[in-house]
């Protein structure tokens, strides 16, 4: 397992890539409340997909990838949407003269801001390599020792996934995948145990080598974020761009009345 | 244990996780989780800090990694499906609550920032239900049946039940947060009898996998056991079959109980239904004429996909097994599809 498995679009370079950390999580933040804000029988205009369309676009992030993450994580979402729309009877007028059960006008909307906000989310984390948005969080005031830990996660998450890995496949060797299921059961939390072992003489070799490279507590970046012009910029769009979504909305919402 | 569709060399693919998304939530309840989970890791890291040896922090890190690595290793639970390791009572074991709250509480990070398992303003609440709940719940319950030193009959019974009121009481939060936000119009009581029933599943293959876990950890390694400040020194872990056929009869029985819950929710709404129509005069309902409503119950039973049902629970839960099987044959289509390509060869 490699990086480029999860994270290689973060290693590509675009203005966006190029983009402060921070910049980038406050847009995706605030563009995430947004969409939330919305009423549950309210549809978000179609203005609401130029934000992570710019983004994934001009970063170079392809739709396909955008797409097949969005369905492997929507199992959940999809089950409580259509359990919502079959309780759900109340009448929601759409438009002028069509009239729905408001249960799918929350599934229709829930579902489409769940695509939008996940295509926010993915152009964050696939423009941003993990190291600079640990650090840009870190600078936004997530505590030190979180931030720490989520560094040594990253770091040998590949490592560990490897070991995984190979125990996988020397069982696999061994028993060809079958086997009565008790037998598995027993030979997986043997395979956990051992990797729980190597994890703790993992953690501890990296301790003194750490401190023999003169560790401190922090840990340093070789590029240190600087704030520019094109991030004040990306910061001032996005808020004159949420700002006219949402007041958009209060707007029409006076003029109705 | 995490139920979920497999291809047996690929990263899992997750079926049955329960990360709350952004869009299931309002702002006001995403922001008060968000508050409480960011106040009790305030308080796990200043804990942590004081009990652990700072030359432990480091193991923390690695601790997060090996979770994910362990849910690499799958055992088969059904044909097409298979299971893997939560971990969090595990941790919580292993590391003591203050410390596994903080590993779990990096993993789901890693999870919403990465994977995109659970959006970001969701994190406070997926952070309690998955982190805070079963790690300091689920510890509390391991000590008090534990005790000292544990023998195997005993650490069996503490590693269940922990599990299990860790689990269950987590993903009973789901349907409060979702209820709480209102966004999804979900019926409270079937939809927690729903997660508690799932998660009486999941929780029991989770306690078996745990206690073998710990089991061979004190034999191998018993040393690796002695992280927190109190040893815990069982006395051998061999599993009895007896023990695993008691809990799958207290799950049996537990299960039983949810579903006559779940049962007792509809009848009498069909039954009720049914007797105004055989004696329309005796009616305790009158049927409301009013030209809207009618319109609108009409539309309804034609937009339906369940239109016999007069009963809207058991559509429910009918369209939500319906739901349930066409995701799972989705992922189980996957499956085929990842199977196909081998991996890349390295270079």
């Amino acid at each position: 397992m490699h990086h480029h498995y999860i994270d290689r679009f973060a290693y590509q370079d675009s203005p966006i890539h190029r983009l402060d950390p921070r910049a980038k999580i406050l847009g995706v933040l605030a563009y995430s409340v947004v969409l939330i804000s919305l009423g549950r029988h309210e549809l978000p205009a179609a203005w609401y997909a130029v934000f992570p369309a710019i983004l994934l676009l001009w970063g170079g992030i392809p739709l396909w990838f955008v797409a097949k993450h969005t369905l492997i994580v929507s199992p959940f979402v999809v089950c409580l949407v259509v359990f919502s729309a079959i309780f759900d009877a109340e009448p929601v007028r759409v438009g002028a003269s069509l009239t729905v059960r408001g249960g799918w006008v929350t599934a229709s909307t829930v579902m489409i801001r769940f695509i939008l906000g996940m295509a926010a989310l993915i152009a964050l984390a696939s423009t941003t390599r993990f190291p600079e948005l640990l650090k840009g969080l870190e600078n936004l005031g997530v505590p030190r020792l979180l931030v720490t830990q989520l560094r040594f996660l990253y770091r040998y998450l590949f490592l560990l996934a490897d070991q995984a890995m190979h125990l996988r496949q020397a069982r696999r060797a061994r028993d060809g995948g079958r086997g009565p299921l008790r037998w598995r059961w027993r030979s997986s939390a043997g395979l956990i145990g051992v990797l729980f072992v190597r994890t703790l003489e993992q953690a501890e070799r990296t301790h003194l080598a750490m401190i023999a490279r003169g560790y401190d507590g922090t840990i340093r970046l070789t590029r240190p974020l600087r704030f520019q012009d094109a991030d004040w910029l990306f910061l001032a769009a996005t808020a004159a761009y949420l700002i006219l979504l949402r007041g958009g909305h209060a707007l029409r919402g006076l003029a109705g009345v | 244990m995490a139920g979920e569709v497999t291809a047996p060399d690929e990263r899992p693919f997750v079926m049955l996780a329960m990360h709350m998304a952004n869009e299931l939530l309002t702002p006001g309840v995403a922001v008060g989780f968000i508050a409480l989970s960011a106040a009790v890791l305030a308080l796990a890291s200043w804990q942590t800090r004081v009990r652990f040896d700072p030359a432990r922090v480091p193991l923390m890190g690695v601790m997060g990694a090996f979770v994910f690595a362990a849910q690499m290793i799958n055992f088969p639970v059904l044909p097409g499906t298979s299971g893997h390791l939560v971990g969090a009572v595990l941790l919580a074991i292993l590391l003591g609550p203050h410390a596994a709250t903080l590993v779990m509480a990096s993993i789901l990070i890693v999870q919403c920032l990465i994977f995109q398992d659970g959006g970001l303003l969701a994190l406070g609440t997926n952070i309690l239900n998955m982190g805070i709940i079963p790690c300091y719940l689920g510890y509390a319950v391991f000590v008090g049946v534990a005790g000292r030193q544990p023998r195997a009959g005993r650490l069996y019974a503490a590693v269940f039940v922990a599990t299990m009121v860790g689990m269950v009481a987590g993903a009973a939060m789901v349907p409060l947060e979702v209820v709480l936000s209102g966004v999804a119009a979900v019926p409270l009581p079937q939809f927690l009898l729903i997660m508690i029933g799932l998660h009486l599943l999941v929780g029991l293959g989770e306690a078996i996998i745990t206690f073998l876990v710990v089991g061979y950890l004190s034999k191998a390694r018993p040393e690796s056991l002695g992280l927190v400040g109190e040893r815990l020194q069982p006395a051998g872990a061999g599993l009895s079959s007896g023990a695993v056929l008691a809990s799958f009869l207290v799950v049996a029985l537990l299960l039983g109980g949810v579903v006559s819950l779940f049962a007792s929710q509809f009848p009498d709404a069909l039954e009720s239904r049914t007797s105004v129509e055989d004696a329309p005069g005796a009616a305790m309902v009158k049927p409301n004429e009013n030209e809207i409503i009618v319109g609108v119950s009409e539309l309804q039973e034609r937009t339906a996909p369940l239109p016999d049902y007069k009963s809207t629970s058991f559509s429910g839960v009918v369209g939500t097994l319906i739901t349930l099987s066409v995701v799972w044959l989705i992922g189980v289509s996957l499956r085929r599809r990842r199977q196909e390509p081998a991996e890349p060869a390295r270079e």
